[in-house]
């Protein structure tokens, strides 16, 4: 026999390399050149994911979990090769338990154009939203709290029109909250809390006339409280605590007659509180301690002040 | 009966069943037909390297014919039958050189073991043992090297 082994060329090494688990597989890359090239095109993660995840039938639990959290992490052609292969029909997409909670949103997740449910929160994703993401029309519940999420919230998330559920919470976002976001009349819940978002508050706020749920708290927002907000009427909590909002508590909120918590501590509003508020019949809490000047003429059981 | 010469001039007579698990051989012998008892070359492989090919080939005369290609079923490594376990049980170049023969030569399954037989062996090891194996040379600039060790931090240190 030859002392030295032959040399294997690529189309061979292309065919060992797509038996090996993607996680495998894809830290081959660093061989060389040639290899990193043919690791990363759509042809070999065709083949090589062709090993690992049937068409038809789901895998066993385990290796169908490694693959679901790899997902974050897989090159671009591999995140696509999965999507439009095994995923383009389902509906739900949401953390297993035991995840690895890091890397991006995959832009591939567009591909998913029946997706109802995405739940991506409480993880380590990094990035900025990506606007594929405002593609998908069939979501119903976006819900990517708590994350590590940077840049502004796009604008064209207002295409999500049977959105009911939008949470961004627990993120480090930056900018103002785009008024498109007033075009999603299904929304229930809008969670912006614990970000870094400045800017008003989109005076159109009272188009979303379904909102039960309205929490803005932790940001740098400034300027008044929209009067619209009296057409929220199946409003029950508003958290505006903990942001740089000036000027009156509008009476127009005396409207939103579900009211159960208002929280509005530490802000700079001022003014008199509107009589309005106190034939609220379900209203719990009233709190607008440290603010800049508010004062209240009436009795008001319900404040905290 | 079929005869084929190695590259060394070592000369085989094999039944028609065993040679036409080669894809090669079994177009080779349609183009020239039956009658021709002309022994076919095979120069891309070694006397030695055509003994195992043979034995290979013989051991899996009886197979059933390959069912269509099943979506539901995965072919991964560990789907090795035990008489091909053994039979792979060779020197490192011996493997390559089977390997590199199934290519020539066309033979999908013996192919795929050799493959996989492989893919077993880069299991678990690193980045530098794999080139090693493969007399990979590294021709990326450290900066680049790092770039993608950045982006597969998350498979790195398995």
């Amino acid at each position: 026999m030859a002392s030295l082994p032959p040399v294997l060329h690529l189309d061979i090494l292309k065919e060992i390399l797509s038996f090996l688990h993607p996680r495998q597989s894809i830290r081959l890359r660093r061989l060389c050149r040639d290899i990193n090239s043919l690791i990363l095109s759509k042809h070999f993660a065709k083949q090589n994911l062709s090993r690992f995840v049937s068409r038809r039938s789901p895998p066993d639990s385990k290796g169908f979990n490694t693959l679901e959290f790899d997902w974050f992490h897989w090159p671009e052609s591999f995140a696509v090769v999965y999507v439009e292969r095994w995923k383009s029909h389902q509906s739900h997409l949401w953390w297993g338990e035991n995840a690895v909670r890091t890397g991006k949103i995959p832009r591939a997740l567009q591909l998913m154009t029946g997706l109802v449910y995405l739940n991506l929160g409480m993880g380590r994703l990094k990035g900025e939203i990506p606007l594929e993401l405002t593609t998908i029309v069939s979501l119903v519940s976006l819900d990517l709290g708590y994350n590590r999420l940077e840049g502004s919230i796009p604008p064209s998330i207002g295409n999500l029109q049977n959105l009911r559920l939008l949470k961004l919470n627990g993120n480090l976002l930056t900018g103002s909250i785009p008024m498109e976001i007033c075009k999603l009349r299904n929304l229930v819940e809008l969670m912006l809390s614990r970000n870094k978002l400045a800017g008003q508050i989109p005076a159109e706020i009272g188009n979303l006339v379904n909102l039960k749920e309205l929490l803005l708290r932790e940001n740098s927002l400034s300027g008044p409280i929209p009067l619209s907000i009296g057409q929220c009427t199946r409003l029950t909590d508003l958290y505006l605590q903990n942001n740089k909002l000036e000027g009156p508590i509008p009476s127009e909120l005396g409207q939103c007659l579900r009211l159960e918590n208002v929280y509005a501590h530490n802000n700079q509003l001022s003014g008199p509180l509107p009589q309005s508020l106190v034939s609220l019949p379900r209203l719990a809490m009233f709190d607008v301690r440290n603010n800049a000047g508010l004062y209240c003429d009436f009795e008001f059981p319900k404040l905290v002040s | 009966m079929v005869k084929i010469t190695s590259s060394d001039n070592q000369e085989f007579t094999i039944s028609k069943e065993i040679a036409n698990q080669s894809v090669l051989i079994k177009n080779m012998l349609e183009d020239v037909g039956e009658s021709d008892d002309q022994p076919i070359p095979l120069p891309n492989v070694s006397g030695a390297i055509l003994q195992k090919v043979i034995e290979y080939a013989t051991m899996h005369k009886d197979d059933p014919p390959p069912a269509p290609e099943d979506e539901t079923k995965l072919k991964t490594s560990e789907d090795i039958e035990e008489r091909d376990k053994e039979f792979m049980q060779l020197d490192q170049g011996t493997m390559f050189e089977i390997i590199l023969a199934a290519n020539y030569l066309d033979m999908k399954n013996l192919l795929d073991l050799g493959c996989k037989t492989v893919a077993n062996m880069i299991k678990g090891k690193s980045v530098e043992e794999v080139r090693k194996l493969f007399n990979i040379v590294n021709d990326f600039t450290p900066e680049e090297e790092e770039q993608i060790r950045k982006e597969n931090e998350w498979c790195e240190d398995r």
